[in-house]
């Protein structure tokens, strides 16, 4: 209550009770990693809390504004750590394919059926499991694009990267993803 | 010979990004009907894209939720931080 006084009534406790699981998801669903949500929302009640709320939107809506740019910085950080590393790396897809262009192993149907597999809490499990592997650059175009439904436009203003960029990390993150089911989930032999 | 599964795997996955050009759908369209592991990658694409709009759809159930415990750390370093400002 004490804190209460001292931001000048803003309730950041009951932000946290009432748009926590909200802000939650909205970080899991771009960033694809539990630990990393949950810093993110703490960065922006603190951050939220620093700040005045004015009242001309939804405390909501603010407060997803908020977690916006934390999560911009956090993956532009991610990328200026990782650059150097990933530029060095040959293209990983060179692995799936021999030098004349032919598959290596060639990559078995699926039989299932997706609609009742996305039902699957064990396949979620393992589909998840399969997405945390993707290095952070992928990982964070792909769950922007692909779990949290952003056009592309979008994730190349966030991400800070030209659409060949992006097109490049979601074939990447395409391959890895099939070849990482493929072995956990589809039976087959080869992992990413 | 030249196989072009690596090129085709990279233009199946751009179709989900951008319109292809009438060459590049010709060309893949073409290439999957000759080539079996081609056409079983494509059609994997396909179960994940379908899957994952499945989830899309549900996300609000099936969406994780702040642990008991995560919420304890938060509430405490918002503590730690009102303190530190009085």
């Amino acid at each position: 209550m004490e804190e209460r006084e001292k931001t000048g009534g803003q309730d950041v406790e009951g932000w946290l009770k009432e748009h926590g699981d909200y802000l939650y998801r909205y970080a899991y669903s771009r960033l694809s990693d539990v630990e990393t949500a949950r810093d993110m929302v703490q960065e922006t009640l603190i951050a939220a809390w620093k700040a005045n709320f004015k009242g001309d939107s939804s405390v909501r809506t603010w407060l997803v504004g908020i977690m916006k740019h934390k999560i911009i910085d956090h993956i532009r950080k991610e990328i200026r750590k990782r650059n150097l590393h990933e530029s060095a790396e040959s293209d990983p897809t060179s692995h799936w394919f021999n030098a004349d262009g032919s598959w290596q192993e060639a990559p078995r149907a699926w039989a299932d059926n997706p609609e009742e597999l996305s039902e699957n809490s064990q396949f979620r499990e393992v589909l998840f499991d399969c997405i945390g592997k993707l290095p952070e650059k992928q990982r964070s175009a792909f769950s922007m694009r692909e779990l949290a439904g952003e056009d592309s436009d979008t994730v190349c203003n966030e991400m800070d990267i030209t659409p060949t960029n992006l097109h490049v990390m979601m074939h990447r993150a395409r391959m890895a993803l099939r070849s990482c089911l493929d072995m956990h989930w589809f039976g087959g032999s080869k992992a990413s | 010979m030249k196989h072009f599964c690596r090129e085709t795997s990279r233009l199946f996955s751009d179709g989900y990004e951008r319109k292809l050009t009438l060459f590049e759908r010709l060309r893949v369209r073409l290439h999957l009907w000759m080539c079996n592991p081609c056409s079983n990658y494509a059609s994997s694409l396909k179960v994940l894209d379908r899957l994952l709009a499945g989830m899309r759809k549900r996300a609000d159930e099936q969406a994780p939720c702040l642990s008991a415990k995560d919420r304890q750390r938060i509430q405490l370093a918002l503590k730690d931080l009102a303190q530190s400002d009085s």
